[in-house]
């Protein structure tokens, strides 16, 4: 069984990523991040093929991909993705639901359609572009406090009682 | 009169119908913008709505952006203070991503309204439900407090409406709840469609521990009239809606008055 | 500048900038400014001449339908039609109404075209000062069974995905529509849109700069989202071929947050125009953005205008003037008020709504002055991007096309099997024959409180959309695609009657009408031929069924022309007028519905049924037959039907009522019994396919036994059958149970579209 992971994003600016990184402006820290990149994450549990099976779904369905306004790629570990900045030193979070109907769906209907797909988990990767030589620990650090909400004052991106949230490496 | 501050964030949709249930209640309502806070803080309401829509078009999730707006501090202070609060749909994720609900410890996030667990479908869900009004709630809640324990058939529209909590905290919520899902006669929502989003032990409104602050996600505003009510409803409700003379019609309160109708009662209005 | 260009150098130009336009077309622009023509005036012409803009295949057909009436305010020309409406507390108030199509763009981008033509429909009511009470949708789609439906699959859940994120946002209610499916819309699916809304009638605004302007100095203000490349050839766009993978960059981004967020500011600055008793002119922007917009305010009030295209809020930098003055960006409005009370307007723009907090770059700003020279002149950087004579902008193309006629000859089939039983069960549980409810459950029809039937309770949807009045208002859109197909006139008449029908069975009165007419290419013969036969139907459907007395018309008021719709093969769709029909109820509280009330009551049929089956739901469904001859449009017949039926309802007589069309007798009963839960109806006519199919115009009336004693009934009235208890339909030999028909009934569009079950 092979774990695929894709990452889409619109081409053009995604208004949650601008209407997010408006609000952490308005919060006025120390070292905001300076670029936000908003991708929806989408990781497979491929029972055969691997990354051709996951192709072969991408170009299936529209509603995953419609490349008419998205870019996709497999993200590797630790690598860039398109369109950063590289002089930033960059931060993904991953947030997803512990349920939500949207992967239960797509996995039923992948499956109702004969692909060798055993189960997949929707996400939304935050990526946080901290300007050039922040610490990488410190980075790390300010994008988990950003993306965790414990209080009405503190981050943003993930509720802690309805979804998990983690480093995206 | 009693006044009632009706908040409008940027992306609220449903201020205007709501501010006119109130008057109609005998509450004095104005519609607030965002950014009135001065004029606010200065001319305090007896009560405070907020109302339902798509603040900041439910960006990163729904409600939490304008959980962080200014506006909020002041409303925080207000629900500190006993004041009557009710957020409607999008009010009510405001509410929580506040820390105003369930509040154990006002300002920390200790609920969610998760999106909609549906059979075969994700996001939005528009329809009516029916709800019923915990004992407790009736005796605590401002808006509820003229309510009986008879079901009301009341409108949703939303994504997120799943009230969720963390495994630890189950047993403390039973004390919260201010409305559940149900059956037409009353009995417990037998799953989907009657519990429509998959919300923890049906909860379709949640107070605070004091009961003042009411996180409801379906629409009362929307069921003011008799009108209102679908003529093809099941229930004692559809019938009094099918049979209603055209006096009736326009005269009877619908289903969902009695929201108002108890802040109206707490407030005195005769 | 440089001389007269020749005919290569223009052809140089219009085909590497991409622009739409003819050769000829190029010439004429380049006669008209003396010189080559800039950039900007290319893609300004480019669109003011596209198809979408200068409707100039159509304008010679277009101007036989009918578009006077008593209560007209406004007719086509401007962004919305008007009518008068109600009085209410003193007060006259109109009603709004705009039609378009945004059918190109959602094939390719299904969630954005559908929220954008959303968004662009409203911002036609908006504009004409309205509050936007509703919208319909009215959605043709290719037939999404079975393997080959998979792109259609797709095509519908973005569509709708993308009408709920924008229509619920927006907070304007749903007020229904409908969605056909037929192959012919494979690669080339139809979203129209339809939008309306209420306005005093001394509030409403005109899209060009007052008289006013001549005498004291005009400002346009721009306001809303700032300025990018997304949209840009959008209009253009909208009237190509669709061509693969070209045009993709051109979808435009829709923002229902700023939207909404820009409709209560709007609405405070025009309260404070009013209130201050100032003149202004507003005007949304759509196809050809900045350039269209500054051009038509100035030219439609006899003035001219300087652009500063440098004062434009801009989202990127550096873009060339050109893209900057005709970018689709969407959520944008154009305001011309006089300069003296230009401040007041940017502050309740840009401070007490915060437009630059809530949106990076967004805000209201000064970017152009109206003079009295009749000279469209735009600056940028410095230098001149535009200096036209103003009155060229908006003069427009015309071009007689070529007809010729296409032979549809298919005779009735050789036989008609009939089961009532098995066909009936077979229709209800067919794409084209099962309920739509499944769509309507994503969308919000009860925002704003004023809803008093939603879709599927009634034949259209109701609602009381001026506070304190209890003016009810019913809309209703139509089109039958098979119909179209077989017969482009027929179409087009019963896409007036059918709507007509719909709004007449919940009480109201027809008061005016819109139309959007979906065709293929106009230069082809065939394709033009259809149009103007579709076109002379609808004319005649609406000269014959007005409704304010003496031989007034239902009038025409706004509409929309969408050529081109066809696969890259060149196949065109079926012939497609798509007619929104609204009326008025004086008193809501007598609204009828289409839920059975009372055991025994009875069920009057209105419409003697003839043999006319073609492209009926039973020849497709249960014969798989598609010929035969479509129901004749018999006017004064569906006149008197209609006006009696009025009558019923007036005097509070009428329990429920349902038009009679697709599926015939037999499916309006069923759907009223489904409708009901706990009644149905049991029929007491013949059992062959003309009574229980045939799709001859009518309705089902439920009315107490009483009624049918001391009433005269008319000759095309008859008693059909009566109320019984349990929810089931039956007659003469059959019979069905609609109880264990009703979640396949209900289920089956989730079930093959969003679940993709069997496929």
């Amino acid at each position: 069984m092979d774990s695929v992971q894709i990452a889409v994003r619109l081409k053009t600016p995604d208004p949650q990523a601008v209407t997010a990184l408006n609000t952490i402006k308005a919060m006025r820290l120390q070292l905001p991040p300076i670029k936000l990149q908003r991708h929806e994450l989408w990781e497979f549990d491929v029972a055969e093929g691997g990354r051709d099976t996951v192709c072969e779904l991408v170009n299936h369905f529209t509603d995953i991909v419609n490349p008419n306004k998205q870019m996709w790629i497999f993200p590797e570990k630790n690598s860039s993705l398109a369109g950063e900045d590289k002089e930033l030193v960059w931060v993904g979070v991953v947030v997803r639901d512990f349920s939500d109907s949207v992967s239960s769906n797509w996995t039923a209907l992948l499956k109702r359609r004969g692909f060798p797909v055993e189960s997949l988990r929707y996400g939304v990767l935050w990526r946080f572009g901290y300007m050039k030589d922040t610490d990488e620990a410190l980075a790390a650090k300010m994008a988990m406090d950003l993306s965790v909400s414990n209080t009405r004052t503190g981050g943003l991106f993930s509720n802690p009682v309805s979804q998990e949230v983690s480093f995206w490496t | 009169m009693p006044r009632a501050a009706v908040i409008r964030f940027p992306g609220s949709n449903c201020e205007f119908e709501t501010a006119r249930v109130l008057k109609r209640s005998g509450i004095d309502s104005r519609i607030y913008n965002w950014n009135d806070i001065d004029l606010l803080s200065y001319d305090r309401a007896d009560a405070y709505v907020l109302p339902g829509g798509f603040s900041f078009q439910d960006r990163i999730r729904a409600g939490v952006i304008a959980s962080r707006e200014s506006i909020m501090d002041l409303i925080f202070e207000e629900a500190v203070n006993g004041k009557p609060i009710l957020g409607i749909c999008n009010g009510a994720q405001v509410l929580l991503e506040s820390g105003l609900v369930p509040g154990w410890k006002p300002g920390s996030v200790q609920a969610a309204l998760a999106g909609n667990l549906a059979p075969g479908r994700s996001g939005y869900l528009s329809g009516w439900v029916n709800l019923k009004a915990e004992p407790e709630a009736i005796s605590k809640c401002p808006w509820l407090c003229a309510m009986t324990e008879e079901p009301i058939p009341v409108p949703i529209a939303h994504a997120e409406g799943r009230f969720v909590f963390r495994e630890e905290d189950i047993k403390k919520v039973k004390n919260h709840i201010g409305l559940t899902y149900c059956g037409e006669s009353g009995t417990p929502a037998d799953g989907w469609p009657e519990n429509p989003n998959g919300s923890t032990l049906d909860i379709a409104a949640l107070m605070n521990t004091e009961g003042n602050v009411l996180a409801m996600m379906p629409h009362p505003e929307r069921c003011f009239n008799l009108w209102q009510v679908p003529p093809g409803m099941d229930g004692p409700w559809g019938e009094l809606r099918r049979n209603s003379s055209m006096k009736d019609i326009e005269e009877h309160p619908g289903p969902g008055a009695v929201i108002f109708k108890s802040l109206a009662k707490y407030l005195g209005v005769e | 500048m440089s001389e007269i260009p020749n005919r290569d150098e223009l052809r140089n130009e219009v085909t590497s900038r991409g622009l739409a336009m003819t050769i000829e077309e190029a010439e004429k622009l380049a006669g008209y400014v003396n010189r080559m023509p800039t950039p900007l005036e290319f893609h300004l012409f480019d669109t003011m001449w596209s198809e979408h803009c200068s409707y100039k295949s159509s304008k010679p057909v277009l101007k036989t339908l009918p578009t006077d009436s008593p209560g007209v305010v406004i007719g086509p020309g401007e962004d919305a039609g008007v009518v008068s409406f109600c009085r209410h507390d003193g007060r006259e108030w109109d009603l709004v109404v705009a039609h378009e199509s945004h059918n190109h763009p959602s094939q390719v981008l299904p969630v954005e075209g559908a929220a954008t033509g959303v968004g662009g429909i409203v911002r036609d009511v908006y504009c004409m000062g309205a509050r936007v009470t509703g919208s319909m949708d009215l959605l043709r789609f290719g037939n999404p069974e079975g393997s080959t439906g998979e792109t259609t699959r797709g095509i519908v859940r973005g569509v709708v995905e993308g009408i709920w994120k924008y229509g619920n946002a927006l907070g304007v209610p749903n007020m229904g529509g409908d969605t056909e499916f037929h192959p012919g819309y494979n690669d080339n699916c139809l979203v129209n849109v339809v939008a309306f809304g209420v306005v005093p009638h001394d509030r409403v605004v005109h899209s060009f700069v007052p008289e006013e302007a001549h005498k004291e100095p005009y400002v346009l203000i721009l306001t809303g989202k700032p300025t990018d490349d997304t949209g840009f050839g959008g209009a253009t766009f909208a009237s190509a071929d669709l061509d693969g993978e070209q045009g993709m960059g051109s979808v435009q981004v829709a923002d229902p947050f700023l939207k909404r967020v820009l409709s209560e500011a709007n609405q405070a600055v025009l309260d404070m125009l009013f209130e201050k008793g100032i003149k202004f002119g507003f005007k949304d922007l759509g196809a050809g953005g900045i350039a269209c917009v500054t051009s038509e305010l100035a030219a439609h009030g006899g003035l001219g205008i300087d652009v500063d295209l440098d004062a434009v809020p801009v989202s990127i930098q550096n873009l060339p003037p050109e893209v900057i003055a005709c970018s689709e960006t969407q959520e944008r409005y154009g305001l011309a008020v006089p300069a003296s009370v230009a401040d007041d307007v940017l502050s309740v723009y840009n401070e007490k709504f915060e437009l630059p907090r809530l949106f990076p770059h967004c805000r209201a700003a000064i970017i152009g002055r109206f003079n009295s020279k009749p000279v469209y002149n735009v600056v940028c950087r410095g230098s001149n991007a535009a200096e036209t004579p103003i009155n060229y902008i908006t003069e427009g193309v015309v071009y007689e096309r070529e007809e010729s006629p296409v032979e549809n000859n298919l005779p009735e089939p050789a036989e008609r099997p009939c089961d009532p039983t098995a066909d009936l069960t077979k229709i209800l549980t067919s794409i084209s024959g099962c309920s739509r409810e499944h769509i309507w459950s994503y969308y919000d029809s009860e925002v704003q409180g004023a809803t008093r039937l939603r879709p599927g309770e009634a034949d259209s949807c109701v609602s009381v959309p001026v506070e304190g009045s209890r003016a009810g208002l019913a809309v209703s859109g139509d089109g039958n695609p098979w119909y179209g197909e077989l017969d482009p006139f027929l179409g087009g008449a019963h896409a007036v009657g059918e709507a007509v029908r719909n709004v007449v069975a919940t009480g109201a009165t027809p008061i005016c009408a819109t139309d959007c007419l979906n065709f293929g290419n106009p230069e082809d013969p065939k394709a033009f031929w259809q149009f103007k036969q579709s076109v002379a139907g609808i004319a005649e459907a609406c000269n014959a069924l007005g409704f304010s007395g003496a031989d007034y018309p239902l009038p025409i008021v706004s509409g929309n022309v969408s050529f081109y719709n066809q696969s890259t093969g060149g196949k065109a769709i079926p012939p497609s007028p798509i007619v929104a029909v609204f009326g008025k109820i004086h008193d809501h509280r007598k609204a009828t519905d289409i839920v059975l009330r009372k055991e025994d009551n009875l069920i009057l049929l209105v419409g003697t049924r003839k043999d006319e089956l073609g492209g009926s739901l039973f020849y497709r469904t249960c014969l798989d037959y598609h010929g035969g001859t479509v129901p004749v449009f018999r006017g004064s017949l569906e006149k008197r039907m209609a006006e009696w039926v009025l009558g019923v309802v007036h005097e509070n007589r009428a329990h429920s009522v349902h038009d009679i069309s697709g599926g015939g007798l037999a499916v309006a009963g069923a759907e009223m019994a489904l409708a009901s839960k706990k009644l149905g109806i049991k029929f007491s006519l013949d059992s062959n396919p003309v009574t229980l199919f045939s799709e001859t115009p009518g309705y089902l009336l439920e009315v107490d036994p009483r009624f049918v004693e001391d009433t005269t009934l008319p000759e095309f009235v008859s008693v059909a059958g009566t109320v019984c208890r349990g929810c089931s339909v039956s007659g003469n030999g059959w019979s069905v149970d609609l109880a264990s028909l009703r979640k396949e009934w209900s289920d089956k569009l989730a079930s093959v579209i969003w679940r993709e079950e069997g496929v």
